[in-house]
């Protein structure tokens, strides 16, 4: 199913949570929206469910008006961050629940919630209570629990944001290989834009209530529409009077047209990368990151002055900046 | 360490003397003449009829107050409106009130010249000094418990189950049978403990509405005092020794029942 989210606004009290946003969520895509906190993001998710009424515009389901519709008729699985599991109910329940309540005969339901059960892998959990599983294995409940009644639209709210990082990683594999099995139109919020980048084919990106870019992950990185969207998808440092990837910076020993002279203040190893960071004369601070082999040859020491610049088809482009020149691979 | 026993003590102690010590002194002096004098009150007709009476009102009182104390308590934690907060203090209303200005605000409603009371009395409906004013003012006083039990497990609750329930595809009642009514359960069932047991405890708002009719609208509690004006000392104690078993019996059983965590 599609979705179709035109000039929708929306208001809590004073605070402009959505601000005349529209996004087109083609079928079977997977798409993350992405966005600091109080950028509107999980308000935005939250009324395509129909759990919040826009104050204006429209959202559509296949090409359906599906503004006015309560939640429970709109077909949709959604995911909380907190996992929403009913703690009075097993998990087999959990899994149920949205079978049970359509009546659905207690052989055919059985097998779906095996089915699904295999598919999370919580086999052997069926007769627990959520209290006793992990919070990662909750997240994997809540996500059956959410696919029983093979839903049009698959919407996941943070789902990752309150499991530790190794739980987070796995689980980000695995809803990417989810989406390639089950092809379910999926949409997730999140605000690590790693995560965005990683699990998503396309990226939204909001700020403000607003939506600042919508594009695959690699045109989000190599042609940011706004200053905002270079800052936050992948790093970026101010260097003089532009803004660059830490990556871009190139480092010499003597000085250079538009290098800026600055003493380096620490270095880092970070495995085939190093972190280096510099302190300009004005007392700015950046960050450069270079490669292993490069940091080798300058023989750098800590204190010492060099002079940094971002070679131009190095720099991050703004999309629609006549200076801009074609990216190299 | 030598702390935390002074505090054990006082919190023991106080509760010895203020609540242990009257509780066993009733059922002392209740058997203190064996077992004859307690039947000999407790099969009195008019006895019977008491605690006949004081059933049937806490049976009318409990479920009706159960069924508007949840809905209160659904109203003032998941709905903004104006007056909320008025609400909120008004449920508390009959514990702040002393239940004879109750039975005396229900006497002035009912009697013959009353709002409501004169409508009863052109329809030819006895309310006061009859059964119908002993319910109103049992359901009067036990209104708060089910609310202030529910309220702050319906906070805690949160409304993220049943959002989620919602886009499983489940209706409102639905939600409410199978999400909301199971999660707030314990509270739902202390609340009725509580309220069956000031029920059945009522005094003050009933003396002044009952009429107090021997064998006719007394109830538990009045029939206590009425023995006690009697100078029948044992059939008052023998009433109360009831009343004070029932009272025993239901913390019990709650405690039974009640969940660990929960207590």
């Amino acid at each position: 199913m599609s979705i179709e989210i035109r000039n929708v606004s929306k208001r809590f009290g004073s605070f402009v949570a959505l601000d005349e946003v529209s996004l087109e969520i083609p079928q079977g895509s997977l798409t993350a929206v992405l966005g600091p906190s109080g950028s509107g993001k999980s308000t935005l998710l939250r009324i395509v469910a129909g759990l919040e009424r826009p104050d204006s515009g429209k959202v559509l389901l296949s090409g359906e008006n599906a503004t006015g519709i309560a939640p429970q008729r709109r077909d949709v699985g959604f995911v909380f961050q907190h996992y929403a599991a009913f703690k009075h109910m097993t998990v087999r329940d959990n899994v149920a629940f949205a079978l049970t309540i359509r009546k659905r005969p207690k052989q055919e339901i059985r097998e779906r919630v095996d089915e699904l059960l295999t598919l999370v892998q919580l086999q052997g959990f069926a007769d627990r209570y959520p209290s006793r599983l992990s919070g990662g294995q909750r997240q994997r409940m809540a996500l059956a629990r959410a696919l029983a009644a093979k839903p049009r639209v698959l919407l996941l709210d943070e789902p990752f944001g309150a499991l530790d990082a190794r739980v987070r990683a796995e689980l980000r594999d695995w809803l990417r290989r989810l989406h390639e099995e089950v092809h379910v139109t999926t949409v997730f919020v999140t605000h690590d834009q790693e995560e965005a980048m990683e699990v998503a084919d396309r990226v939204a990106v909001m700020d403000h209530g607003r939506l600042e870019q919508v594009g695959a992950p690699a045109e989000l990185y190599d042609a940011p529409a706004s200053e905002f969207v270079l800052r936050f998808v992948g790093d970026a440092v101010r260097l003089g009077s532009s803004l660059v990837r830490p990556h871009e910076i190139v480092l010499r020993r003597w000085p250079g047209d538009a290098a800026v002279e600055v003493e380096v203040e620490r270095i880092a190893i970070l495995g085939a990368d190093a972190r280096v960071d510099l302190v300009e004369g004005s007392g700015e601070r950046l960050t450069a990151r270079l490669r292993r082999e490069e940091l080798d040859d300058l023989e750098l020491v800590r204190g010492e002055i060099v002079w940094a610049s971002a070679e131009p088809f190095h720099q991050a482009r703004l999309a629609g900046d006549p200076e801009a020149g074609e990216p190299v691979g | 360490m030598a702390k935390r026993l002074g505090l054990r003590a006082v919190a023991l102690g106080y509760l010895l003397v203020v609540l242990l010590a009257p509780l066993v002194m009733i059922f002392y002096r209740t058997f203190e003449n064996g077992l004859k004098p307690v039947w000999e009150a407790l099969s009195d007709p008019n006895t019977v009829h008491a605690f006949e009476i004081t059933l049937i009102a806490t049976a009318i009182a409990v479920p009706v107050n159960t069924v508007f104390g949840v809905l209160c308590a659904l109203a003032i934690v998941r709905r903004r409106f104006r007056g909320k907060g008025l609400l909120n203090a008004f449920i508390d209303l009959p514990l702040a009130l002393s239940p004879v200005v109750v039975g005396l605000a229900l006497f002035l409603l009912y009697g013959r010249t009353g709002w409501f009371g004169s409508w009863f009395t052109a329809h030819g409906i006895q309310v006061l000094f009859a059964l119908p004013a002993i319910v109103l003012a049992t359901i009067f006083v036990s209104v708060p418990f089910v609310a202030r039990e529910v309220i702050p497990t319906l906070r805690e609750l949160g409304n993220e189950q049943e959002q989620a329930a919602a886009t499983l595809g489940a209706t409102r009642w639905q939600r409410f049978w199978r999400i909301t009514l199971p999660s707030i359960r314990w509270a739902v069932i202390y609340g009725v403990v509580l309220t069956t047991a000031r029920c059945l405890g009522e005094y003050g708002a009933v003396a002044v509405v009952s009429g107090r009719v021997e064998g006719q609208t007394e109830t538990a509690t009045l029939r206590v005092e009425g023995y006690t004006l009697n100078f029948n000392t044992s059939g008052a104690y023998a009433v109360s020794v009831v009343l004070a078993a029932t009272a025993v019996f239901v913390l019990v059983l709650m405690t039974l029942i009640k969940p660990r965590e929960a207590v």
